[in-house]
This record gives structure tokens, C-alpha cells and sequence, in this order.
């Protein structure tokens, strides 16, 4: 009996080696050896990338391990919510005499360095930046100054927050180790956006931080929030009908508005979010050569794949096909980085000035 | 492969847990009032909460005196042990009474929508207890349950 217990558990330990063991790849060590951009100009090549025009999902998706652009990878999965883990369990290993909040300290001293912190915040100001352009370039006829103000008002008091100290995730000490970014509404009406530990250790792209931090900074903005705080805007109505027009809502006979089993405020945040990481690697394309580009857009939604996607994940959620196939593959900008030119005829991409 | 090595791994996770309590009538011996010893028979603590992307579990269970724990990642398990007992006991407590605070207001209630609506199960015996809400307006209630949590699979048993 022994002996067949001992089997299984070697192999189902050899089996699931990446699930439940550090991975020998340092995605640190990985990153800084990809530090050399190429000169060549132009942006993909639409020869090179014509394969990938309908089937953006697919190539995202069924890639195993950790895809690398010139600024990072991301580590699919568990990664980095099995590393923090590990930062965790070493530490209450070593110290077994400390209290939670030391372990805590020592756990954001670990994982939110400097240079990750800073990285951080440069992404959000680059972010925030990007979006208030965006609203800037916006005509008369979608927003009158004054909505604009107040949209951007909105979205400059979302406050970033990060660790260390500790202290700052008093109220949430278990997102040291989440691979999560979100925005929330608190109690008191604050706006905050807070990184969990897993996210630093996972996701070393700038272009996935870029998609991942705009769409949580969308959020604040989003028609939802916008309609909590008892306002309407003719062009967010306009952009609403247009996803639902070209089902990037789930229409649903249980769905209200806002409500239970609606995905508006998730597809208006991965559409800004959109709009913000197309920009980004446009800035980025003059240096990059095809392969990179590709490598740089695919690692943009590499973690909105889910293996074990499920029926009962899209009450908020559109599915990640949608999500990376239409809602990020059909944006007019990411097509022609990825020289797939404008999409089929008539199917505009939704925007706040919207007829459909 | 993958789901192969998930049932593999699941099947010999259980068979190590239940190799390693296998003396489980220790704590027969000490006097622990009827509550208290089907907490350590019969008793879990189920902890869903989704989080930005993602959905996570905690599920802390007894068993005939077998206490182990779970943590998983969007159903993919993350760490997987024995827990320690009178730890574990303790917990119950703490999710009990999270469960019993009366301000907790369900996710769907909410006038704004709730990106991280959480749902926390407790079960002694036959008795469940659920508390629903949403995590950004609990005051750090369920991030501190599951800190808990955390902290005891991870402990030293």
C-alpha cells in the first residue's frame, strides 16, 4: 500500500511540477536579458501577421509558458500567486516567533521593492495621461466640457495605492499575495486602485500592465459607477446600445442594467483599456520588429485566458474569446499594428460617438 | 495532462492527509463540549471570493478528527494541507462569528455593482451558516478572515 501511495505521489508531483513548484525560470533574470530593442521601423509587417488577423484569441490563448516581448513576459496561470506564497511561507518559516504584521511588513518589503513600485506608478501616470487624451480628443457632440471635467475629475481621485508599509493594505492584508489589480468604491465613496503582490511577480510586461491598469482605472469611469454617482451622459447611452448592439454585452433575460448578470461596466473598461494599450504600442511600434509587436499585443491579454472558463465566470465577465477576439482584436488601432487592416464592412468599432 | 495530474495529485493529497491523521483519537480524550467535538468531526469553513480577474476558495474541512485545507486559484488548487486542530477550531469560531455580524449586506443588494462580491460558508454538523456581501464595503472583515486562513495552512503544523 505504501509502495502505491509513494508511486502516485512521485508522479503526480512530477506532473504538476509547474502548478506547486517554483518555476527554475527568474522572471527578473529573463526580463533584464531582453533589454535591447531592435531599430528596424516599420510596424508588423502585414505579411508577417495576416495569419493571426482572425484568430488573435487562439494565438493568445493556446500558448503554453511565459511569452517574451522586448519588456517582459507574463507568467500565465498561478505563477505568481505560487511565488508570493512562497516569499510568505519562507518568512513565517524563518520567523515562527513574529506576529501577523511583521510577517506582513516583511512580505511588502519583499515583494513591492522600489523598482517595482515605481514601475507601477509609472504606468498609472502614463495611463492616466493616455485616457485624459482620449477624452480630449473626443468631439463637441460626444461630451460637453463640463462632462469631460467631471470624467476626469473621477478618474484623477482614484488613488493608487501600494505598499510597503504594510500598513497601507491594513484593511486588505491578503492582497500581498493576489494577483490582482482593482479598482473599488469603499464605503465612504472613495476611489482607490490597489495591486496585489502575485501581479508584480507574474506580469513583467509593460504592455500587460498598461491593459491591466487602464482597464481597473476605467473603472471609475465606467457607465455603472458613473450612474451610482446619479449622472448620465447621452454618448456613455450611445456606447452602451453599440455593445449590445454587436453582442459585446451578453444579453440575458435576467440581465438589468447595472445589475445582476450585466457585463456593461467589464466590456466599457476593456474597451478604454483597449484604446489606452493600442496607443502604447503604437508609441513602441517604430522600434519593434513584427515578431516583437506580436509578442508585445499578445502578452497586452495574455491573462484574460482562462483554461477553466465556465458558464458562471460571465455574469460580469464577457468570455475571454470576446473579450481578446472582439473587443481587443477588432479595435481599429491593434488591427493595423498587427497589419490586419480595417475589419469586415460594416461593423464599426463602438466609440462614444456610436450609430451603429 | 494537466487534468490528469490534478486528479493524481488530489487523490494522493488525500491519501497523505489521511496517512498523517490516521491517530485521530488524541483529541477524544480531552474534554471538549459536544460543539466543540463535532467542530473537529464534522465541520468547514468554504471561503469564495472573487478579486479583480480572478476567483479564489478557501475551504478548511473536518472529517472524523482529519482537519485539512485548500486554497485555490480559478479552480486551480494553490496549496493543499493538514491543518493544524486546535488552530483550526479556532478559526471555525472566527468565521462563525463573521458570519453572525449583522451588517453584512448581500452583493446584490448593492446600489453600485460589486467587483468583489464574496460568499462565506460555515457548517458544523447538520447547521450552515452563509454570510454574502461585497468585499469593498465589508471594512476588511473577509480580507482579514482569509489572512487568517492563509496563515494557518501555512503554518508550521
Amino acid at each position: 500500500m505504501s509502495a502505491f501511495i509513494a508511486g502516485i505521489v512521485l508522479l503526480s508531483f512530477l506532473l504538476s511540477r509547474p502548478i506547486l513548484h517554483r518555476s527554475s525560470v527568474d522572471p527578473e533574470r529573463m526580463d533584464s536579458g531582453t533589454s535591447t530593442l531592435a531599430t528596424r521601423s516599420p510596424a508588423a509587417k502585414e505579411s508577417d501577421a495576416k495569419p493571426v488577423c482572425d484568430r488573435l484569441y487562439e494565438l493568445v490563448c493556446t500558448k503554453h509558458g511565459a511569452t517574451r516581448d522586448p519588456s517582459g513576459s507574463v507568467q500565465p496561470g498561478a505563477y505568481g500567486e505560487i511565488e508570493a506564497l512562497h516569499i510568505y511561507e519562507d518568512i513565517i518559516g524563518t520567523h515562527a516567533d513574529w506576529s501577523l504584521d511583521q510577517v506582513d511588513e516583511e512580505l511588502a518589503r519583499q515583494i513591492y521593492t522600489p523598482k517595482r513600485v515605481n514601475r507601477i506608478q509609472f504606468a498609472h501616470r502614463t495611463v492616466l495621461h493616455a485616457i485624459d487624451t482620449i477624452l480630449d480628443h473626443e468631439s463637441k457632440s460626444s461630451f460637453t466640457a463640463h462632462e469631460k471635467k467631471i470624467l476626469k475629475k473621477r478618474l484623477h481621485a482614484t488613488e493608487l495605492q501600494l505598499p510597503p508599509p504594510a500598513s497601507n493594505y491594513q484593511d486588505e492584508p491578503d492582497l500581498f499575495t493576489k494577483n490582482d489589480v482593482f479598482y473599488e468604491r469603499t464605503s465612504d465613496g472613495k476611489m482607490r486602485m490597489r495591486v496585489g503582490g502575485a501581479y508584480l511577480l507574474s506580469a513583467k510586461s509593460w504592455f500587460n500592465l498598461i491593459f491591466t491598469i487602464a482597464h481597473e482605472l476605467g473603472h471609475s469611469i465606467d457607465p455603472c459607477e458613473v450612474r451610482a454617482e446619479g449622472l448620465a451622459f447621452p454618448a456613455y447611452d450611445r456606447l452602451s446600445a453599440c455593445f449590445v448592439h454587436h453582442n459585446l454585452v451578453a444579453m440575458r433575460k435576467d440581465r438589468t442594467e447595472c445589475g445582476n448578470n450585466d457585463q456593461l461596466s467589464e466590456t466599457f473598461a476593456d474597451w478604454l483599456a483597449v484604446q489606452v494599450t493600442a496607443e502604447v504600442l503604437k508609441n513602441f511600434a517604430t522600434e519593434f520588429k513584427g515578431q516583437q509587436i506580436l509578442n508585445a499585443v499578445v502578452n497586452s491579454v495574455r491573462d484574460l485566458c482562462d483554461d477553466e472558463f465556465e458558464e458562471a465566470d460571465m455574469e460580469f465577465h464577457p468570455s475571454p474569446q470576446v473579450r481578446i477576439d472582439r473587443i481587443f482584436g477588432k479595435n481599429p488601432a491593434i488591427r493595423e499594428l498587427l497589419g490586419c487592416g480595417v475589419p469586415e464592412s460594416g461593423r464599426k468599432y463602438c466609440g462614444f460617438d456610436s450609430t451603429f | 495532462m494537466r487534468h490528469l495530474a490534478k486528479i493524481l495529485l488530489t487523490l494522493s493529497l488525500s491519501l497523505l492527509l489521511g496517512a498523517g491523521c490516521a491517530s485521530g483519537t488524541k483529541h477524544a480524550e480531552e474534554s471538549l463540549s459536544p460543539q466543540e467535538a463535532l467542530v473537529r468531526i464534522d465541520s468547514s469553513v468554504d471561503i469564495s471570493y472573487g478579486l479583480g480577474r480572478n476567483q479564489y476558495r478557501l475551504l478548511l474541512q473536518a472529517k472524523a478528527e482529519k482537519m485539512s485545507g485548500e486554497y485555490s486559484l480559478d479552480k486551480q488548487i494553490v496549496k493543499a494541507c493538514r491543518l493544524d486542530p486546535t488552530k483550526y477550531a479556532e478559526f471555525v469560531k472566527r468565521a462563525k462569528a463573521f458570519t453572525e455580524a449583522p451588517k453584512r449586506v448581500p452583493a446584490q443588494t448593492q446600489s453600485a455593482p460589486c467587483h468583489s462580491p464574496f460568499t462565506v460558508t460555515v457548517r458544523v454538523g447538520e447547521a450552515q451558516q452563509v454570510a454574502s456581501g461585497c468585499r469593498a464595503l465589508d471594512e476588511g472583515a473577509l480580507s482579514h478572515l482569509v489572512k487568517e486562513g492563509e496563515f494557518l495552512l501555512y503554518s508550521k503544523k
